[in-house]
């Protein structure tokens, strides 16, 4: 199962090791690390993806806590939390696609950085199985370079 | 006044009542180890290899209750130290380690003698630190001792480059700690205490699983009590022992692979368990699937990632043994049990341990067993005994009756050979009215030998006892059961004179291969006042009994009894 783990934390070297080496550890992919100032100044806010065996997912929450900089942990229920990602692409285009290409990416509400006649750069925004659908769509054609930031949530 | 690193390091170490420190030095410490000279109050213990620094200060911090400290150089002293700082994590045990890094300018060039200590020792310490501030070190000393000491106890490192311990400084230090998201210990809420109540009350065959966290939590008394008011009889862990004497009536035992026969019994009939600072380890539960699968758990300890982990407990109680029991102890009544007490009482009529003093004493081969029972009874059970890890762990825990908390110090979660001798070291620094005795294999033994220097240094009263079987005892008798008798690396050919080797560090030695000379030997070497060496030729084909194969259950247990 998919899960998204909120995590508070003081902005202090070593932090951010000790809280992906409880994962990776035990042989756990982290498929997104999401990570900057929270509420606080000095506090951070995490966001974390994985995939995993809840027991065992569980069991890292509260591992998670015991980390002396940590300062909250949640387990982030879908329904009842807002997440966004932003994400980067740059395809290549020439003139019979360019029309096509830039109409996909104003339906996907995505926004033009750069455009050059052989290459367009924009940015989406969206949940992460949004952005998911949207690399899958631009794969038809040649995506030059992508970068995803990882969802970031918050409480609704 | 302007202070230099090490002053601070020294003022913040007297802060924290230090009164010694176990260590060995090389570049990165030299100013460290310079400024011990200017503070006699703080004893350096200089043993003859970090690792044994680090085992020493678990073995003061065992019998202590409090953090000791350790003190090694950069790169290869830091990376001894870790073996000793991993055995400390698993069992709990409090400890501080300042360890020396290279000078900040240079820290990530490979330079002299470094090691990335921090990632090294992240996974095996519960907290550490890179002193990047001079002024940092009040905070970051004094943050390091109550993390170690507090909660679920643990190792704290801090890495302290040398240009930190040379530079001055004038400015306001740094001593504030405030740590948002650390909370060591949550208050047990009433609610879940008669919760647990209910359950405890309405059991038929209920048993207290005690682990190494009463001891930790200086509970034994308070687990005493509940036991002997409600009748429920108690089954510790390895750590545990000690926690309720072994004779005591509602006493089972030791659990696990080599547990008494009773104690696994008792836990696979019981109907509510009552986990107190225990960790459901493998070595306890064998197979998790058929482990308490007929049992209600309720589980209590100070660590929240503890419950739960290995099995479902169906009431998890967070909050420190020692306040659960005190708040048992307010409401507990007299169970009406004795049929249960009664069916262990037979249980354990029907399967003592194998006793030894029969046929192959009578052939006068030395048994393993009948040492430690000889070594039980002439100290009533009242001495500090340290082991290595091995058979003579498993013979010890046994056959030894332990009478008081805090007086068995094992590697118990990392199983660590070569922490015998320099963890009798530290715990010999404590002083205790007792005398220590540390049991090691020929195995183990050779592992730290070089701490007999210390121990002659500081003319330690220590009684070593090297059980020398010339082989690895514990690994020999799995290849004897499960392996076909394939003793692939396991057998000594050529070990040392060991009389000899502690005479060359000028230790008295003796050394014994018939019960004949055993009794005096043993009272000569208990009423010994300096240290003294002990090598018992024992059978090399003794195995442990009883014995639950890896992975299985009680209905596997082999008894043993070839005697
Ligand atoms: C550092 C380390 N290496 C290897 C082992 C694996 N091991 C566990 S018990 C054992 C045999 C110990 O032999 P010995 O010290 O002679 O004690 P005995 O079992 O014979 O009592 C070994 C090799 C270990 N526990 N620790």
């Amino acid at each position: 199962m998919r899960h998204v783990i909120s995590i508070v934390v003081e902005d202090q070297s070593g932090a951010l090791a000790r809280i992906v080496e409880l994962f990776t550890s035990r042989g756990y992919n982290l498929e997104s690390i999401c990570s900057g100032e929270a509420e606080e100044a000095g506090i951070h806010r995490l966001t974390l993806v994985t995939e995993g065996d809840d027991r065992k997912i569980k069991h890292i929450i509260r591992l998670l806590n015991n980390i002396v900089y940590v300062i909250e942990v949640t387990h982030l229920d879908p329904t009842e939390s807002i997440s966004q990602e932003l994400m980067l692409m740059k395809i290549k285009i020439n003139p019979k696609i360019r029309g096509q290409v830039l109409q996909l990416i104003e339906a996907y509400g995505g926004i033009v950085i750069e455009m050059n006649p052989d290459t367009v750069s924009f940015r989406v925004l969206g949940r992460a199985s949004k952005l998911d659908g949207v690399t899958q769509t631009f794969r038809e054609f040649k995506i030059i370079e992508m970068a995803r930031t990882g969802e970031a949530a918050i409480h609704k | 006044m302007k202070k230099t690193g090490t002053q601070l390091i020294l003022d913040a170490l007297k802060a924290e009542g230090v009164k010694r420190v176990f260590g060995y030095p090389g570049g990165c410490v030299i100013p460290l180890f310079d400024e011990f000279l200017n503070h006699k109050e703080i004893e350096v213990v200089r043993v003859r290899h970090e690792q044994a620094a680090a085992h020493a200060a678990d073995g003061y911090a065992r019998v202590s209750g409090k953090a000791a400290v350790v003190v090694a150089t950069s790169g290869p002293g830091a990376t001894n130290v870790i073996t000793g700082i991993a055995t400390a994590a698993l069992d709990s045990i409090p400890m501080v380690i300042i360890t020396g890094q290279v000078r900040q300018s240079v820290i990530g060039t490979n330079a002299f003698q470094e090691v990335n200590t921090i990632g090294i020792s992240r996974p095996v310490t519960k907290h550490n630190y890179l002193v990047r501030k001079i002024e940092n070190i009040p905070r970051i000393i004094k943050e390091a001792f109550f993390i170690a000491q507090s909660g679920r106890p643990g190792p704290v490192l801090i890495d302290i480059p040398v240009d930190v311990q040379t530079s001055f400084t004038s400015e306001v230090l740094d001593t504030e700690t405030i740590r948002h998201g650390y909370k060591p210990v949550s208050k047990i809420r009433e609610k879940d205490i008669k919760q647990a109540w209910a359950m405890i009350r309405h059991a038929t065959r209920p048993l207290i699983y005690a682990g190494g966290g009463v001891v930790l939590a200086n509970s034994s008394k308070e687990l005493i009590q509940f036991a002997e008011t409600t009748g429920i009889p108690v089954a510790t862990t390895l750590l545990g022992l000690g926690c309720i004497p072994g004779d005591h009536p509602l006493s089972l035992g030791m659990l696990g692979m080599h547990g008494h026969y009773v104690a696994n019994t008792a836990m696979a009939r019981t109907d509510l368990v009552i986990t107190l600072g225990a960790r459901f380890d493998d070595r306890v539960t064998g197979k998790v699937e058929t482990f308490l699968a007929q049992s209600k758990i309720i589980h209590v300890d100070i660590d929240p990632s503890v419950i739960s982990k290995v099995k479902d407990a169906h009431l998890g109680i967070v909050g420190s043994v020692r306040d659960a029991l005190n708040k048992f102890n307010k409401i507990a009544k007299r169970l009406d049990i004795a049929p249960w007490q009664q069916e262990l009482e037979l249980t354990q009529q029907e399967h003592p341990l194998v006793d030894y003093s029969g046929k192959k004493m009578a052939e006068n081969a030395l048994r393993p067993e009948y040492i430690i029972k000889l070594f039980s009874e002439k100290t009533k059970g009242d001495a500090v005994v340290v082991t290595d890890v091995g058979q003579h762990q498993m013979f010890v825990a046994l056959y030894y009756q332990f009478r008081n908390p805090r007086s068995l110090l094992t590697s118990g979660g990392l199983g660590t050979m070569g922490f015998c001798l320099p963890a009798a070291i530290g715990a010999s620094f404590h002083r205790p009215r007792k005398p220590v005795i540390a049991f090691s294999g020929d195995g183990g033994f050779q592992m730290n030998v070089q701490e007999l220097a210390t121990v002659k240094r500081y003319n330690l009263p220590i009684v070593i006892v090297v059980l020398n079987n010339s082989n690895l005892g514990m690994v020999k008798q799995w290849q004897d059961f499960f392996w076909k008798k394939r003793n692939s690396s396991t057998i000594f050919e050529n070990n040392p004179d060991f009389v000899k080797v502690a005479e060359a560090y000028g230790i008295e030695a003796y050394r014994c291969g018939n019960k004949e000379e055993l009794p005096d030997l043993v009272d000569k070497a208990l009423k010994s006042k300096k240290p003294i060496l002990l090598e018992f030729v024992i059978d090399p084909d003794a195995y442990v009994y009883p014995m639950i194969p890896p992975n299985e259950d009680i209905r596997n247990i082999i008894e043993g009894g070839d005697a």
